[in-house]
């Protein structure tokens, strides 16, 4: 699942096996060759977001800085959070556009459109409440972020 | 080590500082916020020899408790439960006062006595903007590169917590400039007596400076501490004085994902005031009153890693020494090491539990040696509010 968090020092390789992967398949490939990249860098996203998340998360158990330094620790993370969020929800954009190029009966379309815009707003909304400190707010939205990557990812991957 | 003897004027001052500062706010919006939290912890420690009956040296790896010479009863305390290392931290922030944001915390554990559950005061500052004033960790020690161990602190780490007047600059992006003015003690070995006599001193104040870079890999810094030694007992004549330097390069290199490593490189001749807790002296003083500083080193590696995101291990090594003089006396410690293991279980962010094992090692200057292992098990219960 190209949900999952993805280590950093993978990610070229995982970037260039996706690409030759694409070039190197029977089936036949979408028109539009640049946007299909740019999609696919969208789970690479959710997956440094994945680990941006972690690194918030550990900081609970934390034995030596002060609540103080605690918070600038916390600051760092849900800015990175917040950069990548907003990547993530440009991202998105890019996504919606491979609707023109998929060959969808008109629900399908309707539902591909419908997942693509709520995966832009839940990056966009996620951005927001990094950005305001809301960190207790993050994780959940991140469960229904990752939900709406599987439910696009299981009706549409192989198109 | 640190003071606690003012502990109770520091507070009233500090919440007399912060209370007039916030005063002075404009509107009846700025409210003051308050939040308080910290953790429980139990700790169910075994091992294979015992400091003796409620020390602390039984509670945590305490060095300068860590039995050399052979104990008729050693063997009759090594097993001990304890919930001295839990925390209870309060917090009052005010981010719009005419001071820019203001902070006032104090926290506090269990450990003030082996034998009891005082409070001891472990931060009670307050900071206005780029200002620090309170007690805190020393501007010596990058906080980020000390090890994530339970049972106690890794020899070569500095643990300093101290009165202090700190101010942090900003320089660019990521880089930041700590100096501190910070409690004077010294820790004198005076010739014929049989351990350190610490002396709590007016002035001068030791300066305290760090220069932190904080990138996105974690963190690095340089840091140096100037302090005058000086004997101020009157046993002694005539009184003698020398200034003293120690310097740290520390750091926290994140390696991937959660894993990340730690290390601490510490030197100098006024390093033993924040080395292992208290096991050195920072000079030795002769009968004749000439006082001869002790050199020392200390280094901390520490590797942690998470085999998932629920599940950590820190591996860390650390040594700590100081050049003992002809006239110091055979009882001194010389050398000491320390090893550490521990696999931690955290299925949230509220509990955990952990086992951790510990080795360790003290070397007298008259070469008798004495080592100790433990096994520790931890549980940790987090709490706060709001």
């Amino acid at each position: 699942m190209l949900c999952r968090p993805v280590p950093a020092k993978r990610r070229c390789g995982l970037l260039t096996l996706l690409l030759l992967a694409g070039c190197a398949t029977e089936t036949p490939l979408p028109t539009a060759q640049a946007p299909l990249r740019d999609e696919r860098l969208h789970a690479l996203m959710v997956g440094e977001l994945d680990q941006e998340l972690a690194r918030l998360d550990v900081l609970a158990f934390d034995l030596h800085l002060t609540q103080t330094e605690l918070d600038v620790m916390r600051q760092r993370r849900a800015a990175a959070i917040a950069v990548n969020a907003a990547q993530l929800r440009d991202s998105a954009a890019e996504v919606l556009a491979l609707q023109t190029t998929l060959d969808l009966a008109a629900d399908e379309a309707s539902r591909f459109d419908s997942l693509a815009r709520q995966l832009q707003d839940k990056a966009a909304t996620l951005e927001q409440l990094a950005s305001a400190g809301r960190l207790q707010e993050l994780s959940p939205l991140m469960r229904e972020l990752r939900a709406t990557c599987n439910s696009c990812h299981s009706l549409y991957r192989e198109r | 080590m640190h003071r606690t003897a003012s502990t109770p004027r520091l507070l009233l001052a500090l919440i007399l500082l912060f209370s007039g500062s916030s005063a002075l706010s404009a509107t009846a919006a700025d409210t003051p916020l308050f939040s308080s939290g910290g953790f429980l912890k139990v700790h169910g420690l075994l091992g294979d020899i015992s400091a003796g009956r409620d020390l602390r040296g039984d509670q945590e790896l305490f060095i300068p408790q860590l039995p050399v010479a052979a104990r008729p009863d050693a063997d009759d305390q090594r097993t001990h439960v304890h919930a001295r290392a839990s925390r209870l931290w309060l917090r009052l922030q005010h981010d719009d006062s005419r001071f820019g944001s203001l902070e006032l915390f104090a926290e506090a554990d269990w450990f003030k006595e082996s034998d009891g559950y005082s409070p001891r005061l472990r931060h009670a500052y307050l900071k206005a903007g780029r200002l620090l004033v309170g007690q805190s960790w020393s501007t010596f020690i990058n906080t980020q590169a000390l090890a994530d161990i339970d049972a106690g602190i890794a020899v070569g780490n500095s643990v300093t917590r101290l009165h202090l007047l700190r101010w942090s600059q900003p320089l660019r992006d990521g880089l930041q400039l700590h100096v501190a003015l910070e409690d004077p003690v010294n820790r004198l070995y005076f010739s014929g007596n049989s351990g350190i006599t610490v002396i709590e001193r007016e002035r001068p104040y030791d300066i305290a400076v760090r220069l932190e870079a904080l990138p996105d890999w974690g963190s690095l810094s340089l840091s140096g501490v100037w302090r005058e030694l000086s004997v101020t007992s009157d046993r002694v004549r005539p009184a003698d004085s020398r200034s003293a330097l120690a310097f740290s390069l520390a750091g926290r290199i994140d390696t991937g994902a959660l894993d990340n490593l730690r290390f601490m490189l510490n030197y100098g001749d006024g390093l033993a005031r924040h080395s292992t807790l208290g096991a050195f002296a920072d000079a030795v003083v002769a009968a004749d009153g000439s006082l001869d500083a002790n050199t020392g080193y200390s280094t901390l590696l520490a590797y942690q890693h998470y085999w998932a995101p629920q599940w950590r291990s820190t591996l860390a090594v650390s040594t700590a020494r100081s050049e003992l003089p002809a006239s110091a006396a055979g009882g001194l410690t010389r050398n000491t090491s320390s090893g550490h293991l521990n696999l931690v279980w955290a299925p949230n962010q509220r509990w955990s539990l952990g086992v951790e094992y510990l080795h360790g090692w003290r070397e007298l200057k008259q070469a008798a040696d004495g080592e100790l292992q433990r096994l520790q098990l931890t549980w940790r219960l987090n709490f706060q509010m709001p």
